[in-house]
């Protein structure tokens, strides 16, 4: 992390120079400057392709098959063991209409211009910060998207398509894949996500697309540092940590998946979301923000940004499993990644059977809140104020000073709610051994416990612990919380033993990220195009619809664009 | 270890002093009987190798514990771990470690020491009290769990506890049994027979201990816990839970008439121990939902509620993901 902050303020330095030096002059003077600066030295090139994918996802996946479609050699580079991201770990619900086959064998009207409406709706906070050129060429292309996915081997499930209204959407576009198979090895964590991303691998494959596993991209090339076009990227094997350079020759395509998993990317915008916020479909893939990081070092913008503020939908919510790491969703034992995760969770049926506290051991809302982030009709929940509350509820004094200090959120239940809930308390449903779960004797003694957790960055004060309980009790007596307002609090917390479960909020969605035009070309920092490079995904600012449509889309038309790039000289 | 005398011929052995200093330093406050481990450091300003040398801990009763130098880095040397127990009485403790003083062959190593003062304390326990029926009827029997836990799991069968009441009045008093609360590695417990106030309200008692009848000293923070007491139930509410539609009854319904509950059996029937007054009667069971019914209680009476079935929380949220698949 340190090596991260080291480049982050690097970064910081550029960027104040840079655009005080550009102020009414534009890219050009960046670009002179940067040249004489810096000069430029002759690389030696390991490998080449016409583009050069960074990230196999639901973005990175589409891009590489189109370009290839288009007559361009693809070389997919992924970090990871396997292919995939975050959508070979989704639900497989592809959101995308405007028109396609499927609608219309279902009777369902729409257009590319409603697709278009829709996503840019103002009274809806999940679409009215959306940049319209952006969602103008996603609506334009919905249709082509749906019929590529298909043509590459993609099945979906032979029902009507669905609609999210949480996300802003009327129209019904939302078609679920086939899952692939029922080998957890295959699909990671059998979900349907899997229907939609080994149909593409495999086309990628038969097509001739190399795919180069295990490297991550850890620099992107310009001509110059801070000028000219984007000639390739340096990889690091992350085998032998060993370097490569990796030549495109038309065009770099960043779908590195969002930057939820990069702690001084998702700080930038919103800075209270320190390192015990987990993510969501990690241990198996990262939201490196790879594209965001290397991109800003070599002249990118963010755009968009108004889209990543925390209440954003899934943004960042209150975890489905309680009592483990990764409780976004459920990990499945067997499966290739659960000793990373550790445990599978426990999931609360009623709330009312536990309190929620900060590291410091106080309630800090109605428990109740956020158990959904909208209601079907699109109505948002409390869980945004449940979800600020739970990163600052925590006061501590430090360096002489009272802070704010976020940290761990634990449910606090008893032996009765264990009884009520019908939970199995041990492993694999919670994770004991790395500290995501605690039983005790008593209220003190859990309160003690929980210092084995990595992120407990401050002991929670026995006598808090047991004050908040005693309190809380006294709300159920009354029937009534004055506190925080939960509905008619049912069970007190008095039998032993005691447990603690993880029950931090969870980042999941990245909803801005480089600044891209409508071909989902990178513009710097003084809007102009850098040539060559190319983003989309959830590494691309603008968008802020949720899930896999606007990832597929933004690749499809990534790879478009960049396979009819000229070559560079 | 006494001077050797200098030999016809032979240089006397020079004097060096040396620095005694511990290495970490103990807690102010330690248990009783906790065992503890610590290392210190001999100096000497020649920079004399004193591994193989002793140290010695001691009290006013004499040697408590003896370590041996073992590490020398050029300049410091560091004894081994020192394992020694704290006393096993509370009260203020004078240690003293000593390096006594060493003749050698090249040079005598004057004695050095340094006094360590700490505290010893009982062993930290923690008070629970669970159990006692909400509302109470005022006057009326008040049954309490209390259990004891010691931080070092120690066995505290035969301790005694004591409820105190809101004005800080004991008004019972219970032995811990033999065997820990079932679940728990080393929660001891009892229950505690009490009499609820006559007064009907809000109640906030404690849970204290007052003697651990362990040889070691022991102690714990008063436990605070709280109850309501109300009129006496003298009324039987049956109340018998049907589904709608087919009108099977429903086992396992939580029934709260007003803040009184009770779960339905086998038969769906609930009966509901309730005093005189106007009551809200509503269900609570995963899966089914009623209405909410007002009823007047002044005598025992018989209620039936039909329960619509409803999606399970666990069917909603599948639902949810089937339905409206987010990723």
């Amino acid at each position: 992390m340190a090596k991260e902050q080291g480049r982050a303020v690097d970064r910081r330095t550029f960027l104040r120079g840079g655009a005080a030096a550009g102020v009414g002059a534009g890219a050009a003077v960046l670009g002179g400057l940067a040249a004489r600066e810096v000069g430029s030295q002759p690389l030696e090139w390991h490998r080449e392709a016409d583009v050069v994918v960074v990230g196999s996802g639901a973005s990175g996946m589409p891009a590489a098959i189109r370009a290839r479609d288009l007559g361009a050699s693809v070389l997919i580079v992924e970090e990871n063991f396997d292919i995939g991201g975050h959508g070979i770990i989704s639900q497989g619900s592809v959101a995308l209409g405007g028109g396609t086959s499927i609608q219309k064998k279902w009777g369902i009207e729409d257009s590319a211009d409603q697709v278009y409406l829709e996503n840019t709706r103002p009274d809806h906070t999940h679409t009215r910060y959306n940049d319209r050129k952006v969602v103008r060429a996603f609506a334009d292309h919905n249709v082509e998207a749906l019929e590529f996915l298909l043509a590459n081997g993609v099945q979906f499930t032979d029902v009507r398509p669905h609609r999210v209204p949480a996300e802003g959407v009327v129209t019904f576009r939302r078609q679920t894949a086939i899952p692939w198979s029922q080998d957890l090895k295959e699909t990671i964590n059998n979900t349907a996500g899997s229907g939609l991303m080994r149909p593409l691998e495999k086309s990628a494959r038969d097509k001739g697309v190399e795919i180069l596993l295990k490297h991550q991209m850890t620099r992107i090339i310009r001509e110059e540092p801070l000028a000219g076009r984007v000639l390739g990227i340096a990889v690091t094997n992350l085998e032998d940590d060993s370097t490569l350079n990796v030549r495109a020759r038309q065009a770099v395509i960043a779908c590195t998946g969002g930057s939820s998993s990069n702690l001084v990317i998702r700080t930038i915008y919103n800075p209270l979301l320190t390192e015990e916020y987990q993510v969501g479909c990690e241990p198996y893939s990262r939201q490196s923000g790879d594209a965001e990081q290397q991109g800003m070092a070599v002249g990118a913008s963010l755009g968009g940004t108004n889209n990543m503020r925390t209440e954003s939908y899934l943004a960042f919510v209150k975890p489905q499993w309680l009592g483990c790491r990764y409780g976004y969703d459920r990990w499945k034992p067997g499966g290739p990644v659960f000793d990373k995760a550790g445990a599978s969770g426990i999931p609360v049926a009623d709330y009312q059977d536990l309190i929620m506290v900060d590291m410091l051991g106080s309630r800090f809302y109605d428990e109740t809140v956020g158990v959904h982030l909208f209601d079907m009709e699109g109505k948002a929940d409390p869980v945004f104020d449940y979800l600020a509350a739970a990163t600052s509820s925590a006061v501590m004094e430090v360096d002489g000073v009272r802070q704010r200090v976020g940290g761990p959120i634990w449910a606090i239940f008893d032996a009765d709610a264990v009884a009520r809930e019908e939970w199995d308390l041990r492993h694999p449903f919670v994770d004991i051994e790395n500290g995501y779960f605690f039983s005790a004797d008593t209220l003190e003694e859990l309160a003690r416990a929980l210092n084995r957790n990595p992120y407990q960055k401050a002991p929670m004060p026995p006598a808090v612990l047991r004050e908040t309980v005693t309190r809380y009790n006294g709300f159920v007596d009354q029937g009534s919380d004055p506190d925080f307002g939960k509905p008619t609090p049912l069970y007190k917390i008095q039998t032993p033993p005691f447990h603690a479960a993880w029950a931090t909020p969870i980042l999941h969605d990245t909803y801005s990220g480089l600044r891209v035009n409508e071909k989902f070309q990178v513009v710097d920092v003084f809007g102009a195009v850098i040539g060559g490079f190319y983003c989309a995904g959830e590494s691309a600012g603008g968008f802020a619809l949720h899930g896999l449509g606007r990832a597929v889309v933004g690749g499809y038309i990534a790879g478009s664009n960049a396979a009819k790039e000229p070559a560079a000289s | 270890m006494t001077q050797r005398a200098a030999g016809a011929g032979r240089r006397p052995a020079a004097i060096h002093p040396t620095t005694l200093t511990a290495a970490e330093e103990l807690p102010a406050e330690i248990e009783v009987d906790a065992a503890l481990a610590f290392a210190v450091q001999v100096a000497c300003p020649h920079g004399c190798d004193l591994r193989g040398l002793g140290i010695e801990v001691a009290d006013a009763g004499g040697v408590l514990a003896t370590g041996e130098i073992c590490n020398h880095d050029g300049a410091a040397n560091v004894s081994d771990e020192i394992r020694l127990r704290a006393p096993r009485r509370v009260g203020e403790q004078a240690w003293t470690v000593r390096f006594p003083r060493h003749d050698g062959e090249a040079a005598v190593h004057e004695e050095s020491t340094i006094a360590v003062r700490f505290r010893t304390v009982p062993h930290a326990c923690s008070l629970t009290a669970w159990g006692a029926p909400s509302p109470a009827a005022a006057g009326g029997a008040l049954p309490v769990y209390v259990g004891l836990r010691c931080g070092r799991a120690c066995r505290l069968t035969g301790a005694r506890v004591a409820l105190l009441d809101d004005a800080g009045m004991q008004v019972g008093d219970g032995v811990l049994g033999a065997a820990p609360w079932p679940g728990t590695e080393a929660l001891y417990w009892t229950v505690v027979e009490a009499r609820a106030p006559a007064a009907e309200g809000a109640h906030a008692w404690t849970a204290v201990l007052i003697d651990a009848a362990t040889e070691l000293p022991h102690a714990a923070p008063p436990a605070a816990f709280g109850f309501r007491t109300g009129k006496p139930c003298e009324h039987r509410a049956a109340v018998r839970v049907v589904e709608a539609e087919g009108q099977e009854p429903v086992a396992g319904v939580e029934v709260h008439v007003g803040p009184y509950t009770a779960a339905t059996n086998a038969d769906g029937v609930a009966v509901v121990a309730v005093p005189q007054g106007a009551f809200e009667v509503t269900i609570r069971k995963d899966g089914f939902e009623a209405r909410p019914r007002p009823v007047a209680v002044d005598g025992d009476l018989q209620l039936d509620i039909e329960a619509r079935v409803v999606p399970t929380r666990v069917e909603l949220r599948e639902r949810a993901i089937r339905d409206f698949p987010w990723g």
